[in-house]
């Protein structure tokens, strides 16, 4: 088995990497870092799978996150060419072989294809770093065989596993002096079985003694039944024979008796007569309740009102609604009446009248007629009123106007001027002089001229004010004037006379001058008013005489008015004047109202009068009633009459039925005592003592009659042999009991013999139909069955325990030496015979021995030297498993110790095993390649052998 | 002119324990065993049915010197029902029911005539035809010498002989009262009623030399329908029918699982092939034999003891009655296991002889459980042979 090719799509470094084997050696070159021990790992991991997660070893996965994984293509003479792939995917990574013929495979054929190696079996002999040779000095014997004989540790284990396995099967199955295993079990229970088949066969080999028993048994049982029988046979004869002597003495002794008596009684004589007794007495206990009764019922119909009390009420309910309405009518009347009598008060009121009045003011006239009649007259009254009123009003009026005269005339006598004011005044043609020539004098230069305008201004305007005040007969404004005269008259008397004399002449004398002057005018003014007035006041006396005589005139006219309507109205209670028409019409509501008022009465009157004759007749029948219930009561009573009236009507029905019953009882009462009667005389009795007598008599007659009936009906039974013997009692009971005794005991004697018979046929048939036996026979054979069954368990695990061991043993002893033989053989070619021997001590670790036979412990060996041992070892074991494992020698390095000598040894030693074994050497030493006599196929691996992959 | 009309019976072995029916349940055991009954049954039935002139039953009436006592009463009952009709019986005892075993007799009836320890000879006349019939009973266990130098030559009237006993120089079974063939033509009668083997066969037709078999299978080793022969002499020909009575039919049936894979197609596959064997034959003890096993999944076969545990549930207590009393399949078709390993080992275990093989066993075969054991002939180590290379197989598969 060869790898031709290394193919790697992606692993640690590597990506893409092609690498072609050749058979032989492989010299696999490349510097520290180059990927020499990745493509070591990558042959290990695509043939036994990729390490676990979890696991120590370097899974090799790609930095760079690419395709992981990769292939080899083998040569393989046993199996034909395959190629391996193996790429991500669970975790061990997905593999798939194919074979060179196209077959496709997986896992399980890929554990054949590598003879059952795993990597841990593969590294302990093939595969190698220098490193790993030195792992062989733990090794002991043990671990050697089992390296040699597997195949490896697990192939070997497994075989080692199953033995233990089948030996503990084994153990499990059966032991020699055990008593758990199954086997054991079987075999007790076996025992088991074949005893209690033993037993149960002694148990049926009674089957024929009782069969003779049975027979035995039979017979005794069927003569006993025999004699049985005999006897049963006589005690029941006797039995009979017990029971008929006895019967015919008492059949003697009933006919003696009964030849004594003979009579007749009717049948059921007794019976019958209580029974019309009781009957007859039950007919007068009826017949007294049912008087009773009558009487009762009688008794009770009272309370019923007569006939025609009970229409009348049923008319009165009909005239209910008649009642309401007069009920209404009498209210409304009342109601009516007092409105009335309101109205009328109002009336009254209004007109004022007096109670007598009121009365008679029934009897005025109030007709239209009369008002009419009336209406002028008043008119005319008052019309002439008016004018009077009017006259007066224009006398009033002159008086006034006179009396205004009068008063002014008084008032121009006091403005009349006083005598010195005369004599001031006959003064003034003179100072007006002397003023003028002042003034004359001054108005040269006075330029005071404006100023003495001024009081003459205001005297002046105080004069207009006074002549029309006076004119107006303001008197005030009249004073005013006077006084604003006065003012502008002193102010001017003030002025200055003369210029400079003069001016305080004129001055002097202006206010003189101004005074005179008015007092002049006012003495003018004064004397022109009063002849103005006294011809006013003249004029007022005549115009006053004539209204005098005009208000004369009419007050006589309005008498002669007055008398007139008094005439008129003198017989009427009161005054119909004032306001005729209002009081007509007053008047007429007023009398209309009392004529209703009268009416009202009147039906008011007439509905009591009804209601209460009403009232009272009820009343009288039915005792004091309100008014207001007065038909809810006859209501009441009606309804009561009526409830009263049925029961009234049952009760006669009741007291009806009562007669006929009490009619039929006492019928009935008659035809017992007959009966009665009947039955006495049946026995020519006439009384119930006597009765009774014969009756008692009768009974013991029959009673012996039936006795002997019945004891002949019992004779008549055993009549069919007549006795063959005349028995005595006595002497029969002896012979009875005599015979009941041996009966009891035979039967005692048959009932024993007859369990036993019967306990016989029990065992008998059941040892028959025993299926025990053949049932212990069939298990018998199941138990040896399952026996022989475990037995061919144990005896298959023994033989593969046996097997496995034995060839163990024979590995052990044949191909060890052999291997060690090789061993020993390359070691002292090594070593140039300096050792002789690699050899076992007697704990089993190895030692070399040097020629002089000298043994040195492998720790006591140089490190080249131990290298050597282990190398040749491991080579000699593949050597030796060539056939079974023919796998490539993959190493790393391992010969650096070596000196020259040594090294071209050792590469004699590979060259000469190369035709048989490939080898794949990587190294980091240049040089390596130049050992070799003939060049060995040479693959460089780094950055520049990268370039070359494609 | 009418015939002579016999049946001819043998080997009934009433009350005979059914051997390797281990994991049987009682009830299995029960109906099992009651199949001996009732093929008897049948038998009587058959013959009360059809009135043959008589009956010859030669040898191993009872399965054990012991002879059950309910086999006894069985068989006497059934000899009473045929008192009834008035068929008489012809019978001997053979190797299995000598005369010399200790049990109790039980009475038969009248009509049952038993051969004594010497050859005897008994006549009966049928419509004015003498028969005469030759046999003899084992007087104990082993009748080793020839007997057949005892019968005499035929001469006037019908000769029927009666022998239980083997061919000499048979291999398989032991030797009882062996006979040549050409012994038994000699004699020159019209018909050889043999007994002992259970296998149903015709030695000879001329005359018929004729072992019924028995009339109901006790072991696999007793497969298909047995019963007895119905025959009937005419002086210009003989014929006989073959009456089958077996209650229930020890049998082999081979099951295919192709295109089956999982358990419980299979298991239908099973039940189909069983149910349509019952529907055939009726009651059946059965070995499942499987072939094409390849694509079921691998559990299945691992598990066997389960599956026909599984199996066998599925028939409990139904009838007809069916037991599997095994499961066989077939060998693992490749080894998985490197031959580096397995080789050397099966090597080993080819190489052992017979006296390894005893060697081996003997731990347990000459302990005091050897007894209860059949000794190991060299097929049985053989077949050992090839379990423990199975075994050995199937575990190293495992554990790798």
């Amino acid at each position: 088995m060869k790898i031709r090719k290394i193919l790697l799509y992606g692993f640690g470094q590597h990506e893409n990497l092609e690498i072609d084997l050749r058979p032989g050696m492989n010299l696999l070159y490349g510097p520290n870092e180059a990927g020499k021990t990745t493509i070591q790992q990558a042959i290990l991991h695509i043939l036994f799978g990729f390490p676990q997660k979890n696991q120590q070893e370097l899974r090799y996965e790609p930095k760079t996150g690419g395709k992981y994984g990769g292939c080899l293509y083998i040569e393989d003479q046993a199996y034909g060419n395959w190629m391996i792939e193996r790429v991500r995917g669970k975790s061990s990574g997905d593999v798939l072989i194919r074979f060179e013929d196209g077959r496709m495979a997986e896992e399980e054929e890929l554990k054949r294809l590598l003879r059952g190696y795993d990597r841990q079996a593969f590294e302990s002999i093939f595969s190698f770093s220098l490193f790993q040779l030195q792992d062989l000095e733990k090794m002991d014997e043990n671990d050697l065989s089992r390296t040699l004989l597997a195949s490896g540790t697990t192939g070997l284990d497994t075989l080692w596993k199953v033995e233990k396995k089948m030996e503990k099967e084994m153990g499990g199955l059966f032991k020699k002096s055990g008593k758990i295993p199954p086997m054991n079990k079987k075999m007790a229970e076996i025992r088991e079985l074949e005893q209690a088949m033993q037993k149960e066969q002694q148990k049926l080999s009674t089957y024929e003694p009782l069969t003779i028993r049975k027979q035995e048994l039979d017979e005794q049982v069927a003569a006993l039944r025999l004699e049985e029988h005999r006897l049963y046979k006589q005690s029941e004869e006797q039995r009979i024979a017990m029971q008929i002597v006895p019967l015919q003495q008492q059949r003697n002794q009933l006919l003696e008796q009964l030849s004594h008596m003979s009579d007749e009684f009717p049948a059921a004589g007794i019976r019958r007569y209580e029974e019309l007794a009781s009957k007859q007495s039950e007919l007068q206990l009826k017949k007294t309740r049912l008087e009773k009764e009558q009487a009762k019922w009688q008794s009770e119909l009272i309370d019923l009102r007569p006939d025609n009390e009970r229409r009348q009420l049923e008319r009165w309910v009909a005239q209910e609604a008649e009642w309401h309405r007069l009920r209404t009518e009498r209210l409304s009347a009342e109601q009516e009446i007092r409105l009335l009598e309101k109205k009328r008060q109002q009336f009254s009121n209004r007109l004022g009248l007096t109670e007598d009045q009121q009365l008679s003011i029934r009897q005025i006239d109030v007709s239209i007629q009369r008002e009419r009649q009336l209406e002028p007259i008043l008119e005319e009254q008052k019309e002439l009123d008016q004018q009077q009123k009017a006259l007066q009003r224009l006398l009033a009026e002159a008086e006034n106007e006179r009396q205004e005269a009068e008063q002014r005339k008084e008032r121009n006598d006091r403005l009349r001027l006083t005598e010195s004011e005369r004599a001031k005044l006959a003064k003034w043609p003179q100072l007006q002089r002397q003023l003028a020539e002042a003034k004359f004098i001054v108005s040269a230069g006075n330029k005071q001229a404006p100023n003495q305008m001024v009081p003459i201004v205001i005297l002046l305007i105080g004069l207009a004010i006074g002549a029309y005040s006076v004119l107006q007969q303001q008197w005030l404004f009249a004073g005013l004037g006077l006084l604003v005269a006065g003012v502008g008259a002193w102010l001017w008397k003030q002025r200055p006379d003369s210029v400079a004399d003069q001016q305080s002449f004129i001055r002097n004398n202006e206010a003189l001058a101004a005074e005179l002057e008015k007092l002049a005018e006012r003495d003018d003014r004064q004397q022109r008013d009063q002849r103005q007035v006294s011809t006013e006041i003249e004029r007022l006396d005549r115009k006053l005489q004539n209204y005098a005589e005009e208000m004369e005139q009419l007050h006589y006219k309005k008498q002669q008015a007055v008398k007139k309507l008094q005439e008129l109205v003198q017989d009427e209670p009161f005054d119909l004047t004032c306001n005729i028409q209002e009081s007509f019409r007053l008047l007429r509501e007023f009398q209309d109202a009392e004529i209703d008022q009268r009416t009202w009465q009147q039906r008011l009157q007439t509905t009591t009068q009804q209601l209460q004759s009403l009232t009272q007749e009820v009343e009288n029948m039915l005792g004091p009633v309100a008014e207001e219930s007065l038909f809810e009561r006859i209501r009441q009573e009606l309804l009561r009459q009526d409830s009263l009236q049925e029961k009234h009507l049952s009760k006669q029905q009741t007291v009806l039925v009562i007669r006929e019953q009490l009619q039929e009882t006492h019928e009935l009462l008659e035809k017992t005592a007959t009966e009665i009667q009947n039955l006495f005389d049946m026995v020519g009795v006439s009384e119930k003592e006597p009765f009774y007598t014969a009756y008692q008599q009768d009974q013991d007659a029959q009673l012996l009659k039936r006795q002997l009936k019945e004891v002949e009906a019992q004779l008549s039974l055993y009549s069919k042999e007549p006795l063959v013997k005349e028995w005595t009692i006595p002497e029969l009971e002896r012979q009875r009991s005599e015979t009941t005794n041996r009966l009891q005991m035979i039967r005692q004697e048959v009932e024993a013999l007859v369990d036993e018979q019967v306990k016989v046929g029990h065992e008998i048939s059941q040892m028959g139909a025993s299926q025990t036996y053949s049932e212990l026979q069939q298990l018998f054979e199941v138990r040896k069955a399952e026996l022989e069954e475990m037995t061919q368990q144990w005896v298959i695990r023994k033989a593969v325990r046996e097997s496995i061991r034995q060839t163990m043993s024979e590995w052990k002893e044949h191909q060890l030496p052999a291997v060690l033989k090789q061993a020993n053989n390359w070691f002292s070619r090594l070593t140039r015979n300096r050792y002789a021997t690699l050899g076992l001590t007697v704990e089993g670790y190895f030692e070399a021995i040097t020629a002089e036979g000298q043994s040195f412990m492998m720790n006591e060996l140089s490190q080249a030297t131990k290298e050597q041992a282990y190398l040749s070892l491991r080579l000699a074991l593949a050597y030796e498993l060539v056939e079974r494992a023919p796998f490539p020698i993959i190493m790393d390095d391992p010969f650096v110790h070596f000196d020259n000598e040594r090294l071209s040894r050792m590469i004699e030693i590979l060259t000469e095993l190369q035709p048989t074994h490939q080898f794949l050497y990587f190294t980091c030493h240049q040089e390596m390649k130049s050992k070799w006599l003939s060049e060995p196929h040479t693959i460089e691996i780094g950055p520049k052998v990268k370039g070359e992959i494609h | 002119m009418e015939p002579i009309r016999f049946l001819h019976t043998a080997d009934l072995h009433l009350d005979s324990p059914f051997k390797g029916m281990a994991s049987a349940g009682p009830d299995e055991l029960a109906r099992l065993q009651q199949s001996t009954f009732a093929a008897f049954d049948r038998f009587i039935a058959y013959a009360v049915k059809e009135r043959p002139d008589f009956i010859v039953i030669v040898g191993d009436l009872y399965d054990g010197e012991d002879r059950s006592l309910r086999a006894q009463i069985r068989f006497q009952q059934g000899m009473q029902q045929l008192q009834k009709v008035n068929i008489p019986v012809y019978l001997s005892y053979g190797n299995h029911d000598h005369l010399a075993g200790r049990w109790t007799r039980v009475s038969l009836p009248e009509n049952v005539h038993v051969f004594s320890e010497q050859v005897e000879q008994k006549q009966l006349m049928i419509r004015d035809e003498k028969i005469c019939l030759h046999g003899f009973s084992y007087p104990q266990r082993h009748v080793k010498e020839s007997m057949i130098r005892q019968y005499p030559k035929a001469s006037e009237g019908i000769h029927i002989g009666l022998l239980h006993g083997s061919v000499a120089g048979d291999a398989e079974h032991a030797v009882y009262a062996p006979f040549t063939i050409s012994e038994l033509q000699d004699k020159h009668y019209r018909y050889w009623a043999l007994g002992h083997i259970h296998k149903r066969q015709v030695l000879s037709q001329e005359p018929p030399i004729v072992y019924p078999g028995n009339i109901q299978g006790r072991h696999r080793n007793e497969q298909g329908l047995k019963g007895f022969y119905d025959v009937s002499l005419t002086p210009i020909n003989d014929s006989m029918k073959f009456v089958a009575t077996s209650d229930v039919v020890f049998t082999t049936l081979t099951v295919s699982c192709k295109g089956i894979e999982y358990a419980d197609d299979w298991i239908s596959a099973c039940q189909e092939a069983i149910d349509q064997l019952t529907a055939e034959t009726g009651s059946v003890v059965v070995e499942l034999v499987m072939e094409h096993t390849e694509g079921l999944t691998k559990d299945l076969a691992k598990a066997e003891a389960e599956w026909l545990d599984i199996l066998r549930e599925q028939y409990e207590a139904m009838e007809p009655f069916v037991w599997i009393s095994a499961i066989e399949w077939p060998k693992n078709s490749y080894s998985v296991v490197p031959n580096s390993l397995l080789g050397p080992v099966e090597k080993t275990i080819s190489s052992w002889e017979t006296d390894d093989w005893n060697d081996l066993v003997k731990e347990v075969y000459s302990h005091k459980a050897g007894r209860y054991l059949e000794a190991l002939t060299p097929a049985d180590f053989e077949r050992l042979k090839q379990q423990a290379t199975a075994l050995l197989e199937n575990e190293m598969l495992k554990e790798g």
